[in-house]
């Protein structure tokens, strides 16, 4: 639904985007991230045509962004990172400007816009002034005005930034909501652990460059970490230690204070013999718990933060 | 002036610290802008325009003697040179110190950077001058371009120093005011252009319409000659120039050499004046700022008694939505905001009725001049709505979200036009009334229907063909430059420089033209209803054409450089 072929934008000399190869299937969401200044914004903003790329192509729904323009403004809902508002508006004033503009007919838009306010819980403020709205609201009108022509992809950059833990919250189930609607998202983000629950696929991107693209599955072996797991044992915590490490699935056992990190060898996963080892050499075992790959670790260690 | 020249200048002023860190910054910034060769390449290009339209008019006037000119004329001219270009040195001078002026504190207000400012221990004292400092240098820079043709002029011999140094003074002083009235009024002003605006109607109506008021008074015998004329030649520079033009121009000093001086320090007095209340004023907004916007939105919420608009019910969108969108702008915010439109109108209007009743003159010209009045203010407020229509946009980061739907360059463009044009309608209000009313007095003065129609169906003729134009020019720059100001600016200079060229040179060709067409033997008659004929279609073609042409660029140009 969303592709891009070798996609390059330089800005002068500094090269914003390089070669940047993307592809995202009908329906899925994609979690785009990288650290500040790593070309997140340029890439979105060439995809919804307001940029013509340098070099490359960008594609929406198979037409290419830099010819058929008016054509992809129809299919895309686009949210930037600052967004201004109208400031002689009311909330149902804004949505339905944007409705005309998208070329809904007249009749329809009564229907459409408030279908939108219910979705994105703004109804209340139906008559409201734009302007007086809050951050949060305003953020949530932006989204409100993304879906107004029923587009079948959405591009938003940072959606979630301003909002506090409640509205992300039901960002996140609103995003849900459109993934079963059968909307293709594309969702920019700093607050990672945000994506790693709701999209399919994420990239990684720094430099103008991916430095992974892939599931979060994926991520693992290719940051070359292996399955670990935490041990706690009550008792002689230095025989366990011994025994473990005799096993042969097992690569290393180290201590980590009250706690064992146990990894294992390339491809194993041993949890069950682990607790008959350690029970049967008579050692208590009171915890076992696999340890879970952060995407905030996976961020930290593909991006040097090199800011440019 | 560039980075380098900018740094060395910084060091040589250096142990001086003229203003501190805000005067650092401002020169710092203002060489890496574009802006300021542009404004230079367009100096230079108006001073030539004025120097060669000096020149053939003095060519013309001396019959093409055939041949040598004479040393008297070569004087003659040298001298009228350099009076053209003091005048327009003065002139420019004013509209820069303005318009540079205008965004001064009101800029640092939008960004969010004066309340970082105040908590620094930079002085607001210090954020004035640097400011006013930083910003005439700029256009000292600029005006200092011309002084080589004054040099030059001199080779023609006949150049009084005096008046040189005079006009020189004259001009820097009158800058600074300018400047200081600008800098004082952007602070209470939101859009930068209403500061400018309000300089440049400063000299209109307390230089222009209270000068020849009073000038009026005293000659038709209700004030005393003297005493005007000294309060004129120590407040209006404009009077004093004038003074020392012809006192130049006729050979003898027609004004003493030291009233200069006086209304030098007049102006300098008055400029301190203002900068002081400024930076009083400047530490007092930034305290209020947030505050007051609570106070005042809570206060509104309980009394009920909103902005007008807001309590209205919800509008439905009809026809473009650009235009619907532009149109629900109100013309005026509050009911407030609207009173300085009308108290100016009124101010003028009760200066005007004196003016014709001292003066003795027909009601009905009178009429007609405040109808051409309501028109240019109408002209005016259509060329900075049509200006700041898209850069406004962009200000405010809802350009990208507008150019992100299907909307086409010419639907936005066309529906902001239309937007403008019909949101500034209601300044018209005034027009038929007035139009009314020479009809009637017509006969009565010995004026004809016929003539009064004429004269109106001219007028009005003249105000669609300026909205025209207004409103291509004012979109083009609003899509071309980057601030407001900047836009509200080239296109009100646009305007008025096209009509000098228009009067300047095409109105001397038509001219010129009917004199020939005359002495061939064509009645005059005849000449004169085809040369007004001719002036009002070349002004017709140039003024649509042009506006349509800007029209057509600005569509052409939305989508690029979107950030
Ligand atoms: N209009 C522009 N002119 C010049 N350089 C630009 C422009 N827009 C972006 N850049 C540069 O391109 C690079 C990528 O910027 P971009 O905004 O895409 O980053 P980002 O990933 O969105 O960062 P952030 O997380 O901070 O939003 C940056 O180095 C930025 O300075
Ligand atoms: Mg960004």
């Amino acid at each position: 639904m969303i592709e891009t072929k070798k996609l390059t934008k330089n800005f002068g000399n500094l090269v914003a985007v390089s070669d940047l190869d993307l592809y995202i299937g009908a329906g899925d969401i994609f979690g785009f991230i990288g650290p500040n200044g790593a070309g997140k914004t340029t890439t979105m903003r060439i995809l919804v045509t307001l940029l013509e790329p340098t070099s490359g192509a960008a594609f929406i729904d198979g037409l290419d962004v830099s010819k058929k323009g008016k054509d992809v403004r129809r299919r895309v809902g686009y949210m930037p990172d600052f967004m201004g508002v109208y400031d002689d508006l009311k909330v149902f004033e804004y949505l339905e400007f944007f409705a005309a503009a998208f070329g809904i007919e007249y009749k329809k838009r009564k229907a459409i816009v408030d279908g939108v306010l219910e979705l994105t819980d703004l109804v209340s403020k139906r008559a409201a002034p734009v302007d007086s709205l809050s951050r949060g609201m305003q953020q949530r009108l932006g989204l409100a005005r993304v879906l107004i022509h029923d587009p079948k992809v959405l591009v938003l950059d940072e959606p979630a930034s301003g909002l506090d833990p409640r509205a992300r919250i039901e960002m996140r189930e609103l995003l849900r909501e459109l993934k079963r609607m059968g909307k293709t998202i594309m969702i920019s983000s700093h607050i990672l652990s945000e994506l790693e629950e709701i999209c399919d696929r994420i990239g990684i991107i720094e430099r103008g460059q991916f430095v992974f693209s892939g599931t979060i599955e994926e991520i693992r072996p290719r940051l070359g970490i292996q399955s670990k797991v935490r041990v706690k044992v009550v008792g002689d915590p230095a025989r366990a230690i011994e025994l473990l490490s005799a096993l042969p699935q097992i690569q290393k056992v180290e201590a980590a204070g009250d706690y064992l990190s146990v990894t294992f060898c390339e491809g194993q996963n041993a949890d069950g013999v682990i607790a008959r080892t350690l029970v049967n050499a008579g050692l208590d075992l009171v915890y076992l718990h696999p340890e879970q790959l952060k995407l905030d670790d996976a961020f930290l260690q593909l991006t040097k933060g090199i800011v440019h | 002036m560039n980075a380098t020249s900018a740094d060395s200048l910084l060091q040589c002023l250096g142990p001086l610290r003229l203003a501190g860190p805000i005067f650092d910054k401002e020169l710092r910034v203002a060489s890496r802008r574009r802006r300021l060769y542009v404004l230079r390449f367009a100096y230079v290009v108006a001073l030539v325009l004025v120097v060669l339209y000096l020149w053939s008019s003095l060519l013309r006037t001396s019959g093409g003697a055939g041949g040598a000119l004479q040393a008297s004329r070569l004087t003659e001219m040298g001298k009228g040179i350099v009076a053209m270009v003091v005048w327009f040195q003065f002139i420019t001078g004013q509209i820069l110190a303005a318009a540079l002026l205008g965004d001064a504190i009101n800029s640092e207000v939008r960004q969010r950077t004066l309340d970082v400012l105040m908590v620094t221990p930079v002085r607001s004292v210090q954020i004035v001058t640097g400011k006013l400092v930083s910003k005439l240098l700029q256009a000292g820079s600029l005006l200092a371009i011309s002084l080589p043709i004054l040099a030059v002029v001199r080779v023609f011999g006949g150049v009084p120093w005096d008046y040189l140094i005079a006009g020189l003074c004259v001009t820097a002083s009158v800058g600074i005011f300018a400047g200081a009235l600008s800098l004082t009024l952007s602070i209470s002003n939101r859009q930068p252009y209403q500061a400018f605006l309000a300089v440049i109607l400063w000299n209109i109506v307390v230089w222009g319409l209270l000068a020849s008021l009073l000038t009026k008074l005293s000659q038709s015998g209700y004030l005393s000659g003297g005493v005007v004329r000294s309060v004129l030649q120590l407040t209006n520079p404009f009077i004093l120039l004038g003074g020392l033009t012809q006192g130049m121009m006729s050979g003898f000093g027609g004004v003493g050499m030291l009233s200069w001086l006086w209304q030098c320090l007049v102006l300098l007095a008055s400029a301190t004046i203002l900068l002081v209340w400024s930076s009083w004023r400047v530490r007092k907004i930034t305290l209020r700022t947030r505050p007051l916007r609570v106070q005042e939105t809570s206060e509104a919420i309980a009394s009920g008694v909103g902005k007008p608009r807001r309590r209205g019910a919800i509008r439905p969108v009809v026809g473009s939505p650009v235009a619907w969108k532009e149109r629900c702008t109100p013309l005026f915010k509050t009911y407030r905001s609207a009173l300085p439109y009308v108290g100016l109108l009124l101010v003028i209007l009760g200066i005007s009725i004196t003016l014709s009743i001292v003066s003795s003159e027909s009601l009905g010209v009178f009429f007609f001049f405040f109808a051409g009045l309501v028109q240019l203010l109408f002209l005016v407020d259509v060329g900075v709505a049509a200006a700041g229509a898209v850069s406004r946009e962009r200000e405010a980061r809802t350009w990208p979200i507008l150019l992100a739907t299907p909307l086409e360059g010419r639907e936005i463009i066309w529906g902001k036009a239309i937007g403008a044009f019909r949101r500034n309608l209601p300044l018209l209000a005034p027009l038929p009334v007035l139009y009314l009313f020479t009809f009637i007095w017509g006969p009565a003065e010995g004026r004809s229907p016929w003539a009064s129609a004429f004269a109106a169906c001219v007028l009005l003729g003249t105000l669609a063909i300026s909205t025209v134009f207004l409103l291509g020019a004012g979109l083009y720059f609003s899509v071309r430059l980057k601030t407001t100001t900047a836009a509200v600016v080239t296109t009100l200079i646009a305007y008025v420089g096209s009509k000098f060229v228009l009067y300047g040179f095409v109105s001397p060709v038509i001219a010129l033209t009917a004199g020939l067409l005359h002495a061939i033997g064509v009645p005059e008659g005849g000449v004169m209803s085809a040369a007004i004929v001719a002036t009002g279609g070349v002004s017709a073609v140039v003024y649509v054409g042009g506006g349509l042409l800007f029209l057509y660029l600005a569509a052409r140009r939305v989508r690029r450089d979107i950030f």
